[in-house]
């Protein structure tokens, strides 16, 4: 795997909005060991969609899942892909970062080059109130219907947990 | 009916759909989800699914335990998965932190995750008879599959949540005196697999019942990221084990099954879903059996004492992703640690159901109401993976002395069996 | 005159409480014995009792959007038709207690309003998944009700070409005169054609796996039965296990009426009972090829196979036994 070029082709698509990146080459086996790469690179949230598309027509990858991580005033989001399945030692995983400031938690869909994206973009949506642009379907997933607290907020706790205890409570309210 | 609605098409002659719901609580649903199916007649025009009926907050309980703690956590997530989630968190804690397994304890790892790909795939293909209401079927397939979960706990101790990997190893060893169990195991199952091909895939009427049934393309799979048997039975060769090998498995070849291997067409419907998963049992046993000829001998943890372990937890800090093929697809758990904290920073689950879930749309349009249940059961959906984040206070605890008492119980049966 | 009713009266409730009871054994026996085949223990064979009791003394609950009365009175209609039907068979030998009042044809008649008051309940009940549970069940009467129709025909007719002016569609003359010792061997094999045609459409008529689309636990969670509960669904119950009863005995009439009795060459009382007890096995035999062995060697199959699987290839087989048979008389 050409990691180096790789990096080189998504620096020129991106230009200035290409931060960083940073390869971790592990080995694997005990007998005859082999190499595996994590590689990551993290993007300006302007050009995450660019990013995405780049992969989708360069590298065929596979989405596994959105991971959001709340550090403070700001929500990273990691979209952790795969690329170049099908074959032994063939693929790596390859995570697009974002940072995504919590006074304008507003990020574009990927589901238009990616479909497979949406479950994990509307967890997303719920979780962490971040507004997905041009999403076909913004419903709640895993909460429930018309719910608006976002419990991965660490900001948001004492709310959400106000809010849940009032939903226990209507839920095993006596008929 | 009050829930009729009559839909109009412009210019067309009047069609008239109306909405069955089926679940969150329905005998073809072995655990809570909700579809809203649109209905022309028998055949399926629009669904709507909506999971979330098994929230725990898992996640978000992980986040305030030491990562001990949330190990253990981990394990429960899921009941039929209980090794593939700390196998792909023990991973992903290690990689973050930089801890090396010895060899003996991946391979005892390798072991215990694929005797869980038999006993799952086995469930599975029981549950999927239930569902073609053919239950002579299901009863003879989990009677076979008391065998692999008989061999589990006797190497682990429990039926389910083995409590097997911890960082840097393994909690519990296979020594020699139980090996000729899972020797007598794999026979046994070497034995019954050409039955279980023959009672599965020659039937008429499950044949009748699955060909062409739920169809879910190539495209369609690589497009909307299908994972694991429900990938590979369209014929995607995409399994963690091939692509990215870990463990064990970088020392074996091991290779994604599709319809292929059985000789037939690919067509990506229910009936190569059941090729794909008995063609994964015989590759489970053969993968087991390379492992208990070639099991390293040596030490099965790096950093033996647990005070040590969760002092050089506490110091390390980065972020890490740890893979596993489990029996459903690929489980994926993203952690990242800060130095001087116990708990995961942060810390990501994706079940393999998670990422089947949209998978599932192309495969329910076109078919019949009778088709559902199979259809929900092909992809072998475990919900309570997919589902782990709400915030809810647990109540109803069994009375204290009987917990305790089934807690001796328990413990009492473990040190029989584990001597 | 009195004492002929009242004594008409007595035999009524001993067929109908026997009836009933009979079916209920044979219902346990079923579940045993399915059990047994799959390996599983199952329960004891007096389970159905256990059932019924239990259902007697639950709640009757009647949802909010059914239609009440139309809800209610099916489970009745559905009973007291099978109970009705008991009284036209030649049970144990004997002469059916009603034989005079009616033939096969109201038999066939008869045969159809539990499966109607089934539908009528299901769409009563108000909700989508009954409602789609009597669609199923109505497209299944449409399906197996044309190869039964032919076999009582091919029955009826062939008799008739024998004994002109006989009344051919009485249950007693056709159980009187068996025709596998009339007819040539064309017929013989027109025969078992039919005997297999009724054999197929006894699990549709008693709707059991593989055809118990209409009920389907797992796709409507019981579809027409979703909704019923308690006294209803007892009624339901039992008139399961009567209908059961009610096919065993049609088809050991229809293809094997032959007692013991004179064989052995005992008359009387001893020759009644040894008569009973052959038809309680025969009806027994019937019941495990047709419901049990059936149910547990195959998987539910959809409503659309079903359909096709009864007007083309069970028509095709009741139509063949039909041309036989006629061959057989004029050729």
């Amino acid at each position: 795997m050409n990691v180096a070029q790789i990096f080189t082709s998504f620096k020129e698509a991106l230009g200035s909005a290409y931060l960083e990146d940073r390869t971790i080459e592990r080995k694997v086996g005990t007998v005859d060991p082999g190499t595996v790469y994590d590689l990551w690179i993290t993007v300006e949230r302007e050009a995450l969609h660019d990013a995405v598309a780049h992969l989708c027509a360069e590298y065929n990858p596979h989405i596994s899942v959105i991971s959001g991580d709340d550090i403070g005033d700001a929500v990273a989001l990691n979209y952790h892909f795969t690329v170049g399945w099908g074959e032994r030692y063939g693929e790596a995983t390859f995570t697009i970062r974002t940072v995504l400031p919590k006074s304008d938690l507003v990020i574009p869909t990927i589901t238009d080059v990616l479909p497979g994206a949406q479950t994990s973009e509307r967890e997303k949506i719920e979780f962490y109130g971040i507004d997905v642009v041009g999403i076909p379907d913004d419903r709640n997933l895993f909460l429930p219907e018309g719910a608006t607290i976002h419990p991965w907020r660490r900001d948001l706790e004492e709310e959400t947990a106000k809010e849940v205890k009032r939903m226990v409570k209507w839920e095993t309210r006596d008929e | 009916m009050n829930n009729q609605s009559i839909n109009l098409d412009v210019g067309q002659c009047a069609a008239t759909t109306y909405t069955v719901p089926v679940g969150p609580v329905h005998p073809a649903l072995k655990e809570p989800i909700r579809f809203s199916f649109n209905l022309d007649g028998e055949r399926i025009v629009g669904v709507d699914i909506k999971p979330g009926f098994a929230h725990r907050g898992i996640e978000h309980m992980g986040m305030k335990r030491n990562l001990v703690q949330a190990l253990y956590l981990s394990e429960r997530i899921c009941g039929i998965c209980s090794i593939s989630h700390p196998l792909a968190f023990t991973q992903a804690v290690e990689n973050a932190a930089g801890i090396e397994v010895p060899p003996r304890a991946q391979y005892i790892r390798t072991i215990i995750g694929e005797l869980e790909r038999v006993h799952s795939h086995l469930l599975w293909a029981g549950v999927g008879a239930h569902e073609l209401g053919f239950d002579t079927l299901l009863h003879l397939t989990w009677n076979v599959r008391e065998k692999s979960m008989d061999l589990l706990e006797e190497l682990t101790g429990n039926r389910v949540d083995y409590a097997i990997p911890i960082y840097s190893g393994v909690r519990r060893d296979i020594p020699e005196r139980k090996a000729h169990l899972a020797y007598e195991a794999l026979e046994y199952y070497k034995g019954l697999l050409q039955d279980m091909i023959d009672a599965f895939l020659h039937d008429k009427s499950v044949e009748m019942r699955t060909r062409n049934v739920g169809v879910l393309t190539y495209e369609q799979a690589v497009e909307l990221c299908a994972v694991g048997p429900t990938a590979r039975a369209s014929g995607v060769k995409k399994d963690v084990r091939q692509d990215m090998p870990y463990l064990a498995y970088a020392d074996m070849n091991v290779k994604a099954i599709t319809p292929e291997d059985y000789g037939t067409e690919t067509i990506g419907d229910v009936y190569d879903m059941i090729i794909v998963r008995l063609l994964e049992v015989a590759q489970s046993i053969e993968i087991i059996e390379f492992c208990l000829e070639n099991l390293p001998s040596g030490e099965l943890m790096s950093i033996p004492k647990v005070p040590a372990l969760l002092a050089t937890l506490k110091k390390a800090s980065g972020e890490g992703l740890g893979r596993h093929e489990a029996p459903r697809g690929e489980v994926i758990h993203y952690v990242r640690l800060e130095e001087g904290v116990e708990e995961p920073a942060a810390w990501k689950v994706k079940a393999p159901t998670y990422s089947n879930l949209m998978a599932w749309v192309p495969m329910f349009l076109g078919d019949e109401i009778a088709d559902v249940p199979i259809i929900a059961a092909s992809i072998d959906p475990c919900m309570c993976c997919m589902d782990r984040v709400h915030l809810a206070d647990a109540s109803g605890i069994a009375s204290e002395r009987t917990k305790e008492e089934l807690v001796k119980l328990s413990r009492e049966k473990t040190r029989r069996i584990c001597g | 005159m009195s004492g002929t009713l009242l004594n008409a009266v007595w035999q009524g409730i001993v067929i109908l409480v026997g009836g009933t009871l009979l079916g209920m054994i044979y219902k346990g026996l079923d579940r045993k014995l399915a059990a047994q085949m799959q390996g599983r223990i199952g329960p004891p064979i007096r389970q159905p009792f256990f059932d019924v009791i239990k259902l007697m003394v639950k709640e009757n609950v009647v949802p909010d959007h059914a239609v009440g009365w139309l809800y209610n009175l099916m489970p009745l209609l559905s009973l007291a038709s099978v109970a009705t039907l008991l009284f036209y068979l030649p049970l144990g030998g004997f002469q059916p207690l009603l034989g005079g009042f009616g033939d096969l044809i109201l038999i066939l008649y008869l045969l159809a309003v539990p499966s109607i008051a089934m539908v009528l309940g299901g769409f009563a009940a108000g909700s989508p998944l009954a409602t789609v549970g009597a669609q199923r069940e109505m497209v299944m009467m449409m399906a197996y009700e044309f190869p039964l129709a032919i076999t009582f025909l091919s029955l009826g007719w062939t008799l008739s070409t024998f004994m002109p002016g006989a009344h051919v569609f009485s249950l007693s003359v056709l159980a009187a005169n068996p025709l596998w010792g009339m007819v040539g061997p064309l017929g013989v094999i027109g025969l078992i054609l039919l005997f297999a045609a009724l054999m197929i459409v006894t699990p549709a008529e008693l709707a059991k796996i593989p055809f118990d689309i209409p009920e389907a636990e797992t796709e409507i969670a019981g579809g027409i039965l979703a909704e019923y509960s308690g006294r209803n669904m007892a009624m339901f119950y039992l008139a399961d296990a009567i209908k059961m009863v009610v096919m065993g005995s049609l088809t050991v009439a229809l293809f094997f009426p032959y007692g013991l009795s004179g064989l052995v060459g005992l008359s009387g009382a001893w020759g009644s009972v040894i008569d009973v007890a052959f038809y309680l096995v025969k009806v027994f035999v019937v019941i495990f090829f047709a419901v049990i062995v059936v149910r547990v060697a195959f998987a539910r199959i959809k409503i659309g196979q079903a359909a096709r699987l009864f007007w083309l290839p069970i028509t095709g087989i009741s139509l063949l036994g039909m041309l036989l048979l006629t061959l057989d008389r004029f050729v």
